[in-house]
């Protein structure tokens, strides 16, 4: 038997380090008795994984049916207009969005926005090409506002990647909203092909980078930080 | 317990305590209590198996899975027999309701001991110390030695009582006063969290005539003493690590059957919290013991239990809360649970209390080690349990740092009283 010269407990006689404190033990009779089995077993079980990809295949079976009766009924019986396409096209941009993700089997955040941002921009693709009256704004405006989009919310993944605190989680939102902001009026200027700033850009842009400024500014000064942690404490 | 019998399949409500756990269940935390029995001889995996599936009629309210009503879960007779398992590093898993051949338990052995996780939903501490125990019975009468019923040993030739299977809370909810619950933010001893589905589980074993006559000493149980020492620990980590002091508080589950003539094997315990504000002033050890042993007393009695139980059968009996499809009830439940629950309380200190066995029993066992599930924010969650002059307090962390532990052992050290300690870590 051995004790730890630190907190002074009994120690288990297979224990090559203090459970409590980590302190080695050092004990030539124990070491000399040659293997003891632990008090546990080092085998760690961990617990299947959620069977959400057998649940995703199910539910894009289920959106598949409604799909299926309406291109059948579309193509037999309304055969003058093509109403279904905007139907599958719904149902896609749900599929890829929502069940997509749970039924890749190796998930991968990025490749699964870069699927989600072209599904989405061909989704406009449809109602672009059968129903829009003027033409040219899906590659000027539709496209580069998409990619924009999901541009931010991939810097936001890459950023969330790892724990943040709340003031920085909140510097960040701040900072991918006034520059998809400042994006969204460029693209909106470039397809206008106007110079001004519209009130929304400029109220939106205005108030995120006060916010971003003043978070930033607490971030930096711990008596600010302080200070405000005492005034707002909840 | 009502039970329902309709195409053969025996059905049954979940009693008013457990009807909240199903609800909290989440991918990787589920409410469980773990129960250990180290026996002097190594466990043979054959014998216990069959010694599980004789112990099981004898226990209706074990033997079910979990289905889903469209109001509220509901038991129903499981058909298949349980598994047993060789024991595993991570203790108290997430439960999941079609694993484990749908049981809600799980049997583990390891040398000389036998281990019993159950999901919190099927009974309490003393119910399933009664279980591991008839279970150990049977198991030792398989190995040819003579045990006798009685005590925690349940007879196996005689059916199951009404008794056992009732819901106590149901039965003893008179009081027209409902308790409030208090909901303020305490403090966490947090940290580096371990990776999901492994906790520390840090058991310290020590004679309880020592730690008897140490309580008595301050003319307190043991219950009261170790919890203020437990207190103590955090009051004293909570000095070194924030300006502003939160409230430390315990909490305390009580089986309500020493109050009450109940003989259930379904939940009947409840949780009284014991807070503190060190923003009060410094508490000196005596100081907290007096604070701790004195609301305990004055607080725990037959009137303050009854109106606890009419808080919660309330909720359950109100008819907007009943005609609540389950869907939404679970994630009611699951929100609430996430804002209050464990951010109310500091840390958790369970007392079984003394488990009893025949005397023909006593040269096979060893000791018995309980073991609540780790929390989701609470850091040292804690289960005690004694058998003959062995007390085991077992430490279920969800954080790599072990400091309360560490500091909770040491008080004990040099109080005096030896301890030996055993750990899942780094084995």
């Amino acid at each position: 038997m051995s004790y730890c010269v630190n907190c002074g407990v009994e120690l288990a006689d297979s224990a090559r380090k203090c459970p409590l404190c980590d302190t080695p033990v050092l004990n030539p009779n124990i070491l000399a008795e040659g293997n003891v089995e632990p008090p546990f077993p080092s085998h760690i079980e961990l617990p299947k994984g959620a069977r959400t990809r057998y649940t995703a295949v199910i539910l894009s079976l289920v959106l598949l049916l409604p799909n299926i009766v309406c291109v059948i009924t579309n193509l037999l019986l309304t055969t003058h207009q093509l109403w279904s396409v905007y139907v599958v096209a719904t149902s896609a941009i749900v599929w890829f969005l929502f069940l997509f993700p749970f039924i890749m089997k190796k998930k991968h955040k990025y490749w699964t926005l870069a699927v989600d941002a072209v599904a989405t921009a061909a989704y406009i693709f449809v109602f672009y090409y059968y129903d829009s009256p003027t033409k040219g704004w899906f590659w000027t405006l539709a496209v580069p506002l998409d990619v924009a989009v999901f541009l931010s919310i991939a810097a936001l993944c890459a950023f969330f990647s790892e724990k943040r605190t709340i003031l920085h989680s909140l510097i960040a939102i701040l900072a991918a909203l006034t520059t998809l902001d400042i994006f969204v009026c460029l693209i909106v200027n470039l397809y206008r092909k106007s110079l001004w700033v519209t009130y929304v850009t400029l109220i939106l842009g205005i108030s995120c980078l006060i916010l971003l400024l003043f978070f930033i500014v607490a971030d930096k000064n711990y008596r600010l930080r302080a200070y405000l942690s005492r005034k707002f404490f909840f | 317990m009502q039970t329902r019998k309709t195409n053969n399949k025996t059905w049954f409500k979940l009693d008013n305590a457990a009807k909240i756990f199903p609800g909290q269940n989440s991918k990787t935390w589920s409410n469980m209590i773990r129960i250990s029995v180290n026996l002097k001889e190594e466990v043979e995996p054959e014998t216990l198996h069959r010694a599980v599936l004789s112990c099981l009629p004898r226990f209706p309210t074990l033997d079910v899975r979990i289905r889903k009503g469209f109001f509220w879960y509901y038991f129903e007779k499981n058909d298949k027999n349980p598994p047993i398992k060789p024991d595993v590093n991570n203790p108290c898993v997430r439960i999941r309701f079609n694993e484990n051949n749908r049981f809600l338990f799980r049997v583990f052995y390891y040398q000389n001991r036998i281990s019993l996780e159950l999901f919190h939903a099927l009974t309490d501490g003393y119910g399933s110390a009664v279980f591991l125990s008839t279970l150990t019975a049977e198991y030792l009468r398989l190995k040819g030695y003579e045990i006798p019923s009685g005590k925690m040993v349940l007879d196996l030739n005689e059916p199951p009582r009404p008794e056992e299977l009732e819901d106590s809370f149901a039965k003893y909810a008179t009081s027209k006063v409902k308790a409030k619950r208090p909901a303020l933010p305490t403090y966490h001893r947090t940290g580096t969290k371990m990776p999901k589905h492994l906790s520390i589980m840090t058991s310290g074993y020590m004679p309880v005539d020592i730690l008897k006559s140490k309580a008595k000493e301050h003319g307190v149980t043991i219950t009261e003493y170790l919890a203020s020492v437990l207190m103590l620990v955090h009051m004293h980590l909570q000095k070194d690590e924030n300006i502003r002091q939160k409230e430390v508080s315990i909490q305390i589950p009580v089986n309500c059957r020493n109050q009450f003539p109940s003989e259930t094997l379904r939940n009947f315990s409840v949780c009284y919290s014991v807070r503190l504000d060190p923003n009060l002033g410094e508490y000196t050890f005596e100081e907290i013991l007096r604070q701790v042993s004195l609301y305990l007393r004055y607080t725990n009695n037959k009137k303050h239990l009854q109106s606890m139980f009419a808080a919660n059968l309330g909720l359950e009996k109100n008819p907007v809360m009943r005609l609540i499809p389950l869907v939404i009830k679970d994630l009611g439940i699951g929100i609430s649970f996430a804002l209050t629950a464990e951010h109310t309380t500091t840390s958790l200190f369970t007392n079984l209390g003394i488990v009893s066995l025949p005397e023909e029993m006593k040269p096979f066992v060893d000791s018995f080690i309980l073991m609540p599930s780790p929390g989701k924010v609470n850091g040292g969650r804690v289960g005690a349990v004694s058998y003959g002059n062995t007390m085991t307090v077992t430490f279920a962390n969800l954080y790599t740092n072990t400091d309360i532990e560490r500091e909770f052992f040491r008080f004990l050290i040099r109080q005096g009283i030896p301890v030996r300690i055993e750990s899942n870590k780094d084995v």
